[in-house]
């Protein structure tokens, strides 16, 4: 009995070694990309506030050369006269059979309305690690604490436990602690029917936040919608990625 | 001075013939897990000392002293107490019929022993001799300016060695930063030396040098380390007086120290003279690094005689302590003190209490009763009292309110549901008998603590719970967070949460720590990282440990620290550490003020160590 139920574990692993889901977080561990195994395109697309244009935006590839993943993405948040741009290359390396590590690269530009541009540099680190139904992930965001001018970039520390409770359901807890905000802790789970359709319950503890994410899957498409409450406002956004090679 | 020291360190190493590294990993994975604000460097005292003198299993009056290594729970504890009075101990393996996890018995190999007659056995020199260097970049104030009388180097140098079967002896020095080695008239600077005799007749310790007082449960004193202040379950010393050669610059004793054993009834005298640090108080600082400062060093007297008498039955011990003290930054006269102690033993309760005095007008008191319920639960309630006049300098820590000047009550109950799960619950309620200036003049308040632990072979995960409340003041809550995974036998990850509220203010921080030993176990690396963001209490921060160094600070403001520190052994003789710690503010553009202040908002510490510990 133990040795089905070790099986169908697995197979869930495998259903999701290519875990694409991790493309909607906000912040991509790069060590997370070791399960990818095909190339894929993505967008996204989430508007904050639609009274003045607020909104987020997102383009990318996750793809392969010579063995090696990487993903590229340029990425926008902002309005007519304020926009931040921020264009990022990340790779992962495999260490051993359980524990990866990932590398980001990013280059932020700000533009602002009749003002100066600010160009700054900064690298995200991340290492995973793997075990049957156990996942750990943590992400150095920022390290350095690189700035336009002083303070301005986030520079965070993100633990992230990922628990599989069977083949379809997982939990995601995340525990960001903040340089400039402080701790922030949400919880997702995330529910997958046949590989076809999920569904997710996002809920911020710290501060508190609600948001809901459902997805289909057809062919080499994925579709996700999702909705955000936060205290300050609300949000809703798209993402749509695309399987290059086999599905 | 320092390439003395360092000439110095190399000749004596010369006359070893054997060398053997020792290091004490698996006992400070063990700490780390169950501890925190603990001052690594005296439990490395502690450590080093039975490294070099065993317990004796086969000796039931030294069983006790098994509590002092912190590296066992109550369960365990009682278990090979239990066992080694009733059995012939042939062995120390023997050990491992018994139910306890042979992972804490690999902890306190090192420092059992189950020779009968060590006098008369072959002579085993064993010695440790340990340099180490610290030092931070960019420089403090007081080092640019020149207020600082010292070099900008951190120092330390400890030689430990056993000098035949019955003798040892041990040197300690040490300076900080901005301090000098030798002051002007005032001699070097934090020294300490022990020449120690080990008897098995009726003289069975004879000791000069710096040393730990420990009485019954601490009301008078109790300088020894303590691993689980202010949450105890159980305070027995194992030892009356305990020389030392911590870095520690108070709480401790300097002189001669004497134990006998008469069948049931065990004396000890000790005496002390020492210039303590302070003008009108006792000073906790430890830095004497400008003229100011300087005044406070080795300025006034101390002196103690005293004399311990302890009766041991099978389920009773009975103890009294005389002894006439003396400092000049206290009260200018001779203060007399008595400690009377009994405790009982009626099967699965246990029943103590202490009572001190000082010159028969102070009081201070505690009453204890212990209940073990089976093989997994127990519960202690306690009750205290001490006057604002008693001598408040060298007892242990009661609580955490205070600064012992209180009377309150204290009850704990900690249950291990099955092989993965337990619990710790405690509650401590207190009142100060001391006035205070501001409102309310005599605080009070209650304090509760919980703690659910799981573990497994690989990992570890422990909640905390704090909350204390102080009348008239805001509560204080804290939710404390620890895993621990093993990842392989060469890959250990811990992280910890902190989330402090007091006002409702939130304050918490985030650190991970990565240990990583090669397969060789010649190389040790370790690696930690802390994001830090309060508004009203510090949080604590600790990196793995690394020889000679306190590793823990307590952090405020916005920030992260990160350490790195990488740890061999050459030819498996010598040990070698290097350590680096970056402290990176966001929130100010310089740390610290007046002399100490470094004009940046990052700083590095460096610290480096050369160790090694000889047998022949």
């Amino acid at each position: 009995m133990k040795l089905i139920q070790l099986i169908t574990i697995g197979l869930g692993m495998y259903g999701y070694a290519q875990n694409t889901e991790i493309l909607l977080n906000d912040h991509v561990n790069p060590s997370a990309l070791t399960t990818f195994d095909t190339n894929h395109l993505y967008s996204k697309v989430s508007i904050l506030n639609a009274k003045i244009g607020l909104h987020e935006t997102e383009v990318g590839s996750v793809f392969k050369i010579t063995k090696r993943i990487f993903k590229s993405s340029i990425k926008q948040y902002g309005y007519l006269n304020f926009k931040e741009s921020n264009f990022e290359v990340a790779t992962a390396q495999k260490l051993t059979a359980s524990i990866d590590l990932g590398l980001s690269l990013n280059f932020h530009h700000l533009y602002i309305a009749e003002s100066d541009n600010f160009n700054a540099l900064s690298f995200n680190v991340g290492i995973a690690y793997n075990k049957e139904q156990f996942a750990l992930y943590v992400l150095l965001q920022n390290p350095l604490n690189a700035s336009y001018l002083e303070n301005d970039l986030k520079s965070s520390f993100i633990v992230n436990p990922v628990y599989y409770w069977n083949e379809n359901l997982k939990s995601d807890l995340k525990l960001e602690q903040s340089l400039h905000l402080g701790l922030n802790v949400n919880h997702r789970l995330s529910y997958t029917y046949q590989n076809k359709v999920s569904c997710s319950i996002i809920q911020g503890i710290k501060p508190f936040a609600y948001g809901f994410n459902l997805g289909y899957k057809i062919k080499r498409f994925q579709f996700y919608s999702q909705y955000f409450k936060y205290s300050y406002t609300q949000s809703s956004g798209f993402t749509i990625i695309y399987t290059l090679g086999d599905v | 001075m320092c390439k003395l020291i360092h000439i110095l360190s190399l000749s004596l190493l010369c006359i070893s013939t054997h060398l053997l590294a020792q290091d004490f990993s698996k006992q400070w994975q063990y700490i780390e897990s169950i501890n925190e604000e603990s001052n690594t460097e005296d439990l490395l005292d502690v450590w080093e000392y039975y490294f070099q003198n065993p317990i004796n299993l086969s000796n039931p009056s030294q069983l006790q002293l098994l509590t002092e290594l912190h590296l066992l729970n109550i369960k365990e504890l009682n278990l090979i107490r239990v066992f080694c009075t009733n059995n012939k101990i042939n062995s120390i393996y023997q050990l491992q019929i018994l139910d306890i996890n042979i992972a804490s018995l690999r902890r306190i190999k090192p420092f059992i022993t189950n020779n009968k007659s060590q006098n008369n056995s072959k002579l085993v020199r064993k010695s440790t001799y340990y340099t180490g260097a610290q030092f931070q970049i960019p420089k403090r104030e007081g080092v640019l300016n020149n207020n600082y009388i010292g070099s900008a180097l951190k120092n330390h140098f400890r030689f430990r060695t056993v000098i035949t079967n019955s003798w040892r002896l041990g040197f300690s020095i040490e300076k900080d930063i901005g301090e000098p080695l030798k002051y002007n008239g005032k001699g070097f600077n934090n020294i300490a030396f022990n020449l120690n005799y080990v008897g098995l007749k009726k003289l069975q310790q004879l000791s000069v040098g710096k040393y730990d007082i420990s009485i019954a449960e601490g009301l008078l004193f109790g300088t020894g380390y303590r691993i689980n202040s202010p949450y105890f379950l159980s305070y027995n010393p194992g030892k009356i007086t305990k020389s030392s050669l911590s870095p520690k610059e108070y709480k401790y004793f300097e002189g001669f120290t004497a134990k006998w054993k008469f069948k049931q009834l065990i004396v000890n005298l000790f005496s002390s003279i020492r210039k303590p640090h302070g003008t009108t108080s006792y000073d906790e600082t430890g830095l004497f690094r400008t003229k100011n400062e300087i005044l406070k060093l080795k300025n006034h007297t101390e002196q103690l005689i005293g004399i311990h008498l302890q009766k041991e039955l099978i389920q009773s011990r009975f103890s009294w302590a005389g002894i006439i003290y003396k400092s000049d930054i206290l009260e200018k006269r001779n203060l007399v003190l008595q400690s009377f102690y009994f405790k009982k033993n009626y099967y699965n309760i246990q029943l103590s209490s202490e009572i001190v005095n000082q010159d028969l007008k102070d009081w201070a008191g505690i009453l204890k009763l212990n209940i073990s319920i089976g093989d997994n639960s127990f519960i202690t309630l306690q009750t205290r009292n001490r006057n604002s006049g008693m001598l408040n300098e060298f007892n242990a820590d009661y609580s955490s309110f205070s600064n012992g000047y209180e009377k309150g009550v204290y009850y704990a109950f900690q249950h291990k549901m099955n092989k993965n799960w337990f619990f710790k619950l405690a509650f401590d309620s207190f009142k100060s008998t001391q006035i205070q200036n501001n409102t309310p003049h005599y605080p009070a308040g209650n304090k509760m603590f919980s703690e659910l632990v799981r573990s497994t072979e690989s990992t570890k995960l422990v909640y905390q719970y704090q909350f204390k409340k102080i009348i008239e003041s805001s509560s204080i809550q804290k939710h404390k967070l620890y895993y621990q995974l093993q990842i392989n036998t060469q890959l250990r990850w811990t992280s910890k949460l902190y989330y402090i509220t007091e006002s409702k203010q939130p304050n918490s921080s985030l650190q991970l720590n990565l240990y990583w030993t090669s397969k060789s176990k010649q190389e040790k690396l370790s690696y930690s990282n802390s994001y830090f963001n309060t508004k009203n209490e510090a949080i604590y921060w600790q990196a793995p440990h690394f020889y000679g160094t306190y590793n823990a600070r307590f952090l405020s403001g916005k920030g992260n620290v990160f350490s790195l520190s990488f740890q061999k052994r050459i030819q498996g003789n010598f040990k070698l550490g290097i350590q680096v710690i970056v402290l990176n503010y966001a929130d100010r553009k310089v740390i610290g003020s007046g002399n100490e202040t470094i004009n940046n908002p990052t700083k590095l510490d460096f610290a480096l160590y050369l160790k090694w510990k000889t047998v022949n």
